[in-house]
């Protein structure tokens, strides 16, 4: 069957980097052959979703600043359709870690991103946030955030130049494009893997002024 | 601005900050945008030279590169970015080994760019270059080897 | 200059004589690892009237459980201070209201920058629950009511018994990762407490293995937006103690890339200001004309932000022939897009009210709080280092210092707009006249520095930089400290946010101008 190649105006296929890992990709999740129907909604829907990406407004250092210019003027992010920056998780569709990441934001990043909505993508944005970057031999510093959240684009830089983000966000499109929509082939945790129990809470702190009896 | 206390006289300040304001934005309207639109201007835009990307080996005349295996580079290098394999090779004219490259190889996502690698190579067999286009989507990639 | 050596005993009355007798600038306070003589700290003090500088230093040779008395009440950004050395070398200040870790988590094992510490993973793993903050650690009292009935009262360590929110640390109005941890009464802020250390990634510490030419790198990520002027003070610091003379194209060069990279600076101040207060449209414009600045920087020196330009003796690149042409271009066109700024977000009447008379910080406040920088001279203190201690080429040029007297955020945000006007001031004056020569003095291979300790200051985008050497003679320093210029300003937050709302939180915040990374180091 004819490989579905992802499409974006103005840089040819062939002119991407690493298009060996994106072609396994596709090969995975087209296994079973589709009903032609539900391709072409999968290819509607995927149009649109892959141009209207939004990503949350989290930006922990140097990188961030770049991160800011290319939603400035001169290399705008909204022509790609990446509009606005949410501010709470639940409506962001992705987190572009822009910044170091130390043990003591490593647990307030996990959870950010278990508290973002499905389908969600994660962007490792500079050196620091792909391996720990200068940083590599500190005591404080996570060496790379592929240690606790699955990672979905690499940009390299330090820091990465506007143009590279953007290039980095274009690999991200090529990969939506591709995924079925359609029977969560594409989900990151299997429905067999969810906690299907009921989660209870057993360390509510007590709220204040509250008497009890204490011999 | 002093704010007058009579109505009218704030009316007329309230009037005009907002012309003051309509000003600007027609300014605005007709002055020429400075978006950059890429990637539809790849093969025009200009990227400085010195503009710091990727480290690559350049090439003389033969195709071959300059370096010698010295290693200061890779101890150097703030953060071990930087990997050298050498392999010992004998000359048949002479008959001494002498150490020569194997591998050298450059992690693009630990690079912190602080030109310590190229400033300490004695042969100037390294450089920057400004290609900036690398985004991948698998950490292995990012991995290069820099000879071919 | 050589710190002075004074007894555990004569500490106290000896700095209480020093403040009575002017010294009312506590510029540091450097916590050292003498290995065998013990632990201890440095205390750096200036007279803010006479600009007289001293530093006086005290050991304790107990290293199970040392102790030093404490100076917070005669200088109030003592208390981070002496927090930080707490949390990196385990002395405790004897009087200190509040004496916790400052920036790492409260379960860490062990104080880092101390000699013999043990790095190893197994000790403090990557602990993924989030830790629970001190004011929700219950203190418990057993009391008895008027039934004489015994009962358990907890109260709240840090708040009491007020209603508490969380603010941060991921935040769009944050300027990076600080968390904030207020207790309110209505719309009003009666405490806030400050956490850092989100982005603290060890830098000191880790600047003990490398060698010289290698800790430049890093001087550029703690306040990317002054990078220049941090790299400067590094590069003069070593300089200094190298006895090394770097050119005059050299000097010309760095102190119009300073100038530059500060008006870059105030340019993100004002975007990032007017973005919090709810105007976009500033902030697309602070924006635009920086770009204009960023090419410059990237075609000289090939960054745009980290610019990795000054290195020990002089640049790394010489200036390209068409820098001047740019500059001078540049120049005039900034001074008309000032007038821009001013229609649209200065002289808005929704700006005035939200930001005159908002978050007063007296000239006593300031000086004891040790906020430098724009902050200071918005509050009537004449706290520039390019005036009292001139460096490079600033006591060449003319220029004015900038000094307000109400210290509220209007004044606050109009001290950094004007010095956008005085620094291209300065480049117009500079830049026809660079001389030739070498852009970089030969050094050896390898940097070695004499014994002894060294200290130089800078005036940053935020405030006065200072860096401190302590050498023992190797190619790598002993213990190397960075004066942040934000501390003090977040230190000085609980006492300007006094009676204000939470709205005037982030207006203060905004004009405060402080960056994370070069808080928390």
């Amino acid at each position: 069957m004819e490989m579905k190649k992802p499409v974006i105006k103005s840089i040819p296929y062939e002119e991407f980097k690493d298009n060996e890992t994106l072609e396994a990709l596709i090969q995975e999740l087209n296994k079973e052959r589709t009903n032609v129907l539900v391709g072409k909604l999968d290819d509607l829907i995927n149009w649109g979703r892959s141009n209207s990406l939004w990503s949350l407004t989290f930006a922990t250092s140097c990188c961030g600043i770049e991160f800011m210019a290319v939603g400035a003027a001169r290399y705008d992010f909204a022509r790609f359709g990446f509009e606005v920056t949410r501010n709470s998780p639940r409506q962001a569709d992705l987190i572009m870690v822009a910044g170091t990441i130390t043990h003591k934001m490593a647990p307030v990043l996990k959870r950010l991103y278990d508290q973002m909505a499905e389908p969600k993508y994660v962007v490792a944005v500079g050196g620091c946030a792909i391996s720990g970057g200068p940083f590599k031999g500190s005591y404080h510093v996570l060496n790379g955030v592929d240690k606790i959240i699955p990672v979905d684009v690499y940009i390299p830089g330090c820091p990465p130049r506007p143009e590279a983000m953007l290039y980095g966000m274009m690999q991200l499109q090529r990969k939506v494009k591709v995924e079925n929509f359609f029977g969560d082939k594409n989900r990151k945790h299997k429905r067999s893997e969810m906690p299907s129990d009921p989660i209870i809470v057993t360390n509510v702190p007590i709220s204040q002024n509250e008497n009890s009896e204490e011999k | 601005m002093e704010f007058n206390k009579t109505y009218i006289g704030r009316v007329l300040c309230t009037i005009k900050s907002l012309l003051t304001g309509l000003k600007t934005t027609l300014t605005e309207f007709f002055t020429r945008k400075v978006t950059e639109q890429y990637p539809e201007n790849r093969k025009t835009q200009h990227i400085s030279d010195r503009h710091r990307a990727m480290l690559y080996m350049p090439l003389d005349e033969n195709g071959n590169n300059k370096c010698i295996a010295c290693g200061l580079c890779a101890n150097n290098c703030p953060n071990g970015t930087i990997t050298i394999k050498t392999k010992m090779v004998t000359d048949e004219e002479t008959g001494k080994s002498k150490k020569v490259l194997d591998e050298y190889m450059y992690d693009l996502g630990c690079c912190m760019y602080c030109q310590i690698c190229v400033n300490v190579c004695p042969k100037d067999a390294i450089a920057f270059n400004n290609q900036f286009e690398n985004a991948v989507f698998d950490r292995k990639k990012l991995i290069i080897k820099l000879n071919k | 200059m050589s710190p002075t050596f004074i007894t555990l005993d004569e500490f106290r009355p000896r700095m209480e004589e020093l403040r009575r007798s002017g010294m009312d600038f506590l510029r540091d306070i450097i916590g050292m690892d003498w290995e065998a003589d013990g632990l201890g700290a440095i205390y750096a003090l200036e007279n803010s009237s006479t600009k007289e500088n001293i530093q006086i230093a005290v050991r304790c040779a107990n290293r199970e459980k040392p102790q030093i008395p404490t100076v917070c009440d005669m200088w109030s950004v003592a208390e981070f201070y002496e927090r930080e050395v707490y949390d990196f070398y385990g002395i405790e200040f004897s009087g200190h209201p509040d004496m916790r870790r400052l920036f790492l988590r409260n379960d860490w094992v062990g104080y880092p920058l101390r000699k013999d510490y043990d790095e190893s993973e197994a000790i403090n793993p990557i602990r993924m629950e989030s830790e629970t903050p001190e004011d929700l650690q219950r203190q418990t009292e057993i009391e008895e009511d008027e039934a004489r009935e015994l009962f358990v009262k907890q109260t709240n360590k840090i708040f009491g018994d007020q209603y508490i929110i969380n603010i941060g640390p991921q935040h769009p109005a944050t300027h990076g990762v600080l968390r904030f941890r207020l207790a309110l009464d209505g719309e009003e802020i009666r405490k806030i407490d400050v956490h850092c250390g989100y982005i603290h990634r060890g830098i000191e510490k880790l600047s003990e293995k490398l060698t010289y030419p290698q800790i430049l790198a890093f001087t550029d990520r703690l306040d990317y937006l002054s990078a220049h002027q941090n790299r400067h003070a590094l590069c003069m610091c070593i300089e200094k103690a190298m006895g090394l003379e770097v050119t005059d194209r050299t000097q010309y060069i760095r102190t119009i890339m300073d100038e530059l990279q500060r008006i870059d600076s105030h340019l993100l101040f004002l975007s990032c200001a007017a973005m919090d207060l709810g105007a976009i449209t500033a902030f697309i414009y602070g924006f635009r004309d920086r770009e204009k600045i960023l090419d410059i920087f990237e075609e000289v020196t090939g960054g745009r932000l980290i610019q990795n330009y000054n290195v020990i003796g002089g640049v790394q690149a010489d200036i390209t022939p068409d820098f001047a042409k740019k500059v001078k271009e540049y120049c005039q066109y900034q001074k008309k897009k000032i007038n821009e700024y001013n229609d649209v977000f200065t002289n808005n009447t929704i700006t005035r009210k939200r930001m005159i008379g908002v978050g007063k910080l007296s000239l006593e406040d300031a000086i004891s709080y040790g906020c430098t920088g724009g902050t200071g001279r918005a509050s009537g203190w004449a706290c520039d280092v390019r005036k009292r201690h001139p460096y490079a080429l600033y006591d060449k040029v003319d220029f004015k210092e900038i000094i307000y007297t109400n210290g509220d955020c209007y004044d606050r945000y109009l001290v950094r707009l004007d010095e956008i006007l005085e620094s291209i001031h300065i480049i117009e004056q500079l830049i026809d006249n660079i001389p030739e020569g070498d852009y970089k003095v030969k050094t050896k291979p390898i940097i070695r520095i004499p014994e002894g300790q060294y200290s130089t200051s800078v005036e940053g985008s935020r405030g006065e930089f200072g860096v401190f050497i302590e050498s023992h003679g190797d190619k790598s320093p002993y213990r190397i400290k960075f004066r942040p210029m934000g501390l003090p300003l977040v230190a000085a937050m609980h006492k300007i946010l006094k009676g204000a709302k939470i709205a005037d939180l982030i207006a203060i915040g905004a004009t405060l101008d402080y960056v994370i990374p070069d808080i928390d180091r």
